[in-house]
């Protein structure tokens, strides 16, 4: 999120496909928010996975974005040479080395860190496919609350999921009867996985019709 | 879609859901700002707060920062009680027991603690492999070692209350180190009436409670609550599980863990011995009273099932007590059996008779002998002293009492009444010796003695448990000296009743006991019944009730109500004094130093008024002023009881002095007085023990302690070496009072700036405590403190190129 303002609606609903045709107008600001509020986090994700601290995370993530920008609207970027996610997945890759190689801000790569261990571009792009899964579960979840399911449903599912408690535990701390909290889950999931077939409809490039 | 596809692709997707929740929860929100840290990341985030993983450039160490989301630090009262909480936690060494650097209050006012960083994992994830491929005593070393840290913290008063796995890491050396010391639980653990309010995320601490936490709350939470969750800890890790169901609603796991029996680890798995089952069931007694007393004790249990040694957990049982010793002895046992059964068919008969009669003759025997036999071992071992007519070179009264003890021993031989007795009697002698292991292992032997004769009567028993439960005190082992304490009580219970002046001291002593080993509301509940008695038997008026008043003072103060603490101490006096009726003595003056000393003592809360604490400070020193005055009619300006009033009267104008300071007014005269008694309090200890004592040593330490705080490092300097000299004099050089005066010296030369001598004194000092004390001693603990803080300050001040001058600086960290 940027600056802390919520992107466009309109923009936020956009299909990356459409998202990326309108950063071709340099002056679409928020077009840009919308890509990167749905991108940002993936990327920071992705960069925590391969075991930076989240401050260096955040740099770099600022960096890829930036730089990401910079080469779209350079008209370096060609659909059908690539796909989006191997694109950014490098840009990361490559900012991450330089911060570690200490091109800017000096950062220190943990003795855990997998990126030495990770030639492949595939194998980071797993890495970064899982972030984006996970985005898209994040982002349904939040449509999912703002959809008017109710709230109890979407802690039902939290609790269910997050924190693993069983359904027992569950109806107790949240005052409903067992069977309700068993209602709940199923109609939850149910609405859940409409929301994130929307939501993969738009996010994935391409899957639209 | 069939049912169970269904199910099986609901479950898919709330373990892809979990994954995503808790992957963003590790990416936001951005950390609280930690002045002096550099975060560099989030190690784990729950419910009571999170931990980062940050750095510490001054110190270029690695740290974890917790903060802790369940605590309120917003009134001064909170924030004063949580800085000495963190001051306890802080000072504990152990290598069982995850270091605590620092802490401090974020700008949002959610407090934190820096602690040791430690790269590992959790024990119940580590010891995995050991349970699948069936490694016990692997576990059970683990958690012994536990066991010994938690006793370790135990000792310094300080009791974990929320351990469970999550707070045990095993370090990459493989050993376990506990965090979250009792700081990380403010709020009361909710009880069964708090029912369905709870959150969800509660649930998960929730079945690491014990039955006190969930049905009695917080007050009655002591050594044993640990003790309970240590058992809970080794259950879990040897079978996978917890002892009871947790699948239910809050309220059922509520009642499981107040009311249902653990399942038997046997009935799970039948490789554990009946042993280790034995120990881990007692452990998780419902009752407190029935688990072990303390965490070590627990923890030798398990090391003793582990290695076929008796285990306390089944020592009601004669015959598994009989079958473990043949088992130990069972070369021996097989020839000698052989033998004993040829003999004992014919000798069990005459034998019974036999013994009736000898027995008789030797009481008789006895009774015309002891006086003589009795006044001829005094003879001879008195004669032992003179060099002359004695080969044992005698020159202490220490040697005098060995050379006793065994005289006696010798010549008392047959006579069971009188030994008890001498032994007894030299026991306490050893006491005032400050002779612990002698005294203690003196009356032990009197009691085992008058246990084994029958005409012996439960009040003499009781007297004797007393003296043994004050040796056993001094030795620093309260389980034992508890249950002495306990035994004595039941006895007098039993014949003189519960209305009698024995039962009110008993219960009075043993309120001490169970203060000592942080049992405070146990603690509380006898010396409240002792005061009740008293005040009944004696009228408010009275030594007596005073003495019992000063006692619950004492808890009072150990639970934190300091204000309690003085208002007892305050009643105590006025008691005293009327009981005395102007024939004023030492213990009047004891109980005015103690009631001065709650005063002083108590923390004043930052946003007090400078008026109010330095009323109470007025008040503590008229009171300190009237025992000076006692002290000295009673023992001359010489005697011992005078320093104590002194060295109180010396920390009170430290304190003043620091009051004033804080409000910006001058704290010079108070500074000065402070000097002053500390020269009285010197002059004193040299014209009672002579120049060359270390009471001296100690009294110039405590004056230099004053010229440390008001900032004259050349006077605490001079002080302090005096002290070292001292020491020098009369000790060897790797003695432990040695170290802590080169600790004081390195102490001072640090704030002068000299960082390098100050180094080399404090490191070698630190090291000659912990060799002859260990590192849990709390006098090695201030040393290792002190090298600490020196250290800080060093990083701070060096790179400004000047000592501390006492101009403007920044404070150090961390302070």
């Amino acid at each position: 999120m940027v600056g802390g303002r919520e992107p466009n609606r309109l923009h936020l609903s956009r299909t990356t496909t459409q998202l990326l045709a309108d950063l071709k107008d340099p002056a679409n600001s928020l077009a840009w928010e919308a890509f990167d509020s749905r991108y940002r986090p993936i990327v920071v994700g992705f960069l925590r996975k391969l075991g930076c601290n989240e401050a260096d995370a955040q740099d770099v993530a600022q960096d890829t974005m930036a730089r990401f920008c910079k080469l779209y609207a350079d008209g370096k970027y060609e659909r059908d040479k690539g796909r989006l996610r191997s694109w950014i997945v490098g840009i990361a890759r490559y900012r991450m080395m330089s911060h570690a190689r200490g091109d800017a801000k000096q950062i220190a790569l943990p003795a855990g860190s997998i990126v030495g261990k990770l030639p492949d571009d595939d194998a980071l792009e797993e890495v970064f496919e899982v972030e984006h899964r996970a985005a898209m579960l994040r982002e349904a979840m939040n449509r999912l609350r703002a959809s008017g399911v109710g709230e109890k449903t979407v802690r039902v599912l939290e609790l269910l999921s997050r924190d693993g408690l069983k359904p027992g535990a569950i109806a107790e701390s949240l005052a409903m009867k067992p069977e309700e909290v068993y209602v709940a889950k199923s109609r939850g999931l149910a609405k859940l996985r409409d929301v994130l077939a929307e939501v993969r409809h738009e996010y994935e490039p391409g899957s639209e019709p | 879609m069939s049912d169970s596809d269904r199910h099986s692709d609901d479950d898919a997707l709330l373990a892809d859901l979990g994954d995503a929740l808790r992957s963003d929860e590790d990416n936001k929100p951005p950390p609280p700002n930690f002045p002096g840290y550099e975060v560099e990341g989030e190690i784990s985030r729950g419910g009571q707060g999170v931990v980062y993983l940050a750095y510490h450039p001054k110190t270029k160490r690695r740290v974890a920062i917790k903060t802790l989301l369940t605590r309120t630090v917003e009134g001064a009262k909170q924030l004063a009680r949580f800085e000495r909480e963190v001051e306890l936690v802080a000072a504990l060494r152990h290598p069982g027991i995850v270091t605590l650097y620092d802490s401090g209050v974020t700008e949002e006012v959610v407090p934190y603690l820096v602690m040791e960083y430690i790269e590992g994992e959790r024990i119940d994830r580590a010891l995995r492999p050991a349970l699948e491929s069936g490694n016990r005593n692997r576990i059970v070393e683990a958690v012994a070692l536990v066991c010994d840290a938690i006793g370790a913290a135990h000792q310094r008063g300080i009791i974990h209350r929320d351990l469970k796995p999550s707070n045990v890491l095993f370090d990459t050396d493989g050993r376990p180190r506990v965090v979250d010391f009792g700081l990380a639980r403010e709020t009361e653990t909710p009880t069964a009436a708090d029912g369905v309010t709870l959150e969800g995320e509660f649930v998960g601490t929730l079945v690491y409670s014990t039955p006190e936490q969930v049905s009695g709350g917080e007050h009655l939470v002591d050594v044993r609550t640990d003790v309970y969750a240590l058992g809970l800890l080794a259950y879990q890790l040897l079978l996978g599980r917890l002892p009871y169901d947790i699948g239910g609603s809050l309220a059922e796991l509520v009642d499981a863990i107040s009311h249902q029996e653990p399942v038997r680890p046997r009935k799970l798995d039948q490789a554990i011995s009946a042993d280790l089952e034995a120990v881990v069931l007692k452990s998780l007694s419902k009752s407190q009273e029935s688990r072990y007393p303390s965490a070590q004790a627990f923890g030798d249990d398990l090391r003793a099932a582990i290695s076929g040694l008796p285990v306390n957990a089944r020592r009601h049982d004669r015959r598994y007590l009989l079958r473990k010793t043949l088992w130990r002895h069972r070369y021996a046992v097989a020839t000698a059996s052989f033998i004993v059964l040829l003999i004992a068919a014919s000798a069990i008969a005459t034998g019974v008779l036999y013994y009736r009669a000898e027995r008789a003759r030797q009481l008789e025997l006895a009774a015309k002998e002891s006086e003589i036999s009795l006044s001829e071992a005094w003879v001879t071992s008195v004669s032992a002293v003179n060099r002359e007519t004695s080969d044992a070179n005698i020159s202490t009264v220490d040697e005098l009492l060995d050379e006793m003890s065994l005289i006696i021993e010798e010549q008392l031989a047959g006579q069971p009444e009188r030994l008890a007795e001498v032994r007894a009697a030299l026991g306490r002698a050893y006491l005032g010796q400050n002779e612990t292991a002698k005294a203690r292992a003196r009356l032990e032997a009197s009691l085992s003695l008058l246990h084994e004769i029958p005409e012996v009567s439960d009040q003499e028993l009781a007297e004797a448990e007393h003296a043994l439960a004050t040796a056993v005190f001094d030795d620093g082992d309260y389980a034992e000296a508890e249950r002495l304490r306990r035994s004595a009580l039941d006895r007098y219970l039993s014949s003189v009743g519960s209305d009698s002046p024995q039962v009110a001291e008993a219960r009075l002593l043993l309120g001490v006991s169970l203060l000592e080993s942080r049992q405070l509301a146990a603690a509380r509940a006898e010396f409240e019944a002792s005061l009740e008695l008293r005040r009944r038997l004696f009228g408010d008026d009275s030594e007596e009730v005073a003495n019992s008043l000063n006692s619950l003072a004492r808890c009072a103060a150990a639970e934190g109500n300091d204000e309690e603490a003085a208002t007892l101490a305050a009643e105590a006096v006025e008691r005293l004094e009327r009981a005395l009726e102007g024939n004023d003595n030492w213990r009047l003056a004891r109980v005015l130093t103690n009631a001065a000393r709650y005063i002083v003592d108590r923390p004043s809360a930052p946003d007090e008024a400078a008026e109010t604490v330095h009323g109470r400070y007025d008040e503590a020193e008229r009171l300190l002023g009237r025992a000076m005055e006692i002290t000295r009619l009673w023992e001359g300006s010489q005697g011992r009881d005078i320093a104590g009033t002194l060295r109180a009267l010396v920390r009170l104008q430290i304190q003043r002095g620091q009051l004033l300071r804080r409000f910006r007014e001058d704290p010079t005269e108070a500074f000065s007085k402070g000097l002053e008694y500390g020269t009285q309090l010197v002059e004193a200890m040299e014209r009672v023990s002579g120049e060359l004592h270390p009471d001296v040593a100690e009294a110039y330490s405590e004056r230099g302690a004053v010229g440390m705080t008001s900032e004259r490092y050349d006077e605490a300097e001079r002080d302090f070496r005096k002290a070292l000299e001292i020491y020098n004099k009369l000790y060897p050089s790797n003695h432990q009072l040695v170290g802590w005066g080169e600790a004081l010296v390195g102490a001072v030369l640090t704030r002068q700036g000299d960082y390098d001598e100050a180094e080399r004194l404090l490191v070698s000092g630190r090291d000659k405590v912990i060799a002859a004390l260990g590192p849990d001693h709390p006098r090695s603990q201030t040393v290792i403190a002190r090298v600490e803080h020196a250290a800080r300050w060093r990083a701070y001040y060096e790179p400004l190129g000047r000592p501390n001058d006492g101009a403007a600086l920044p404070p150090v960290p961390g302070r």
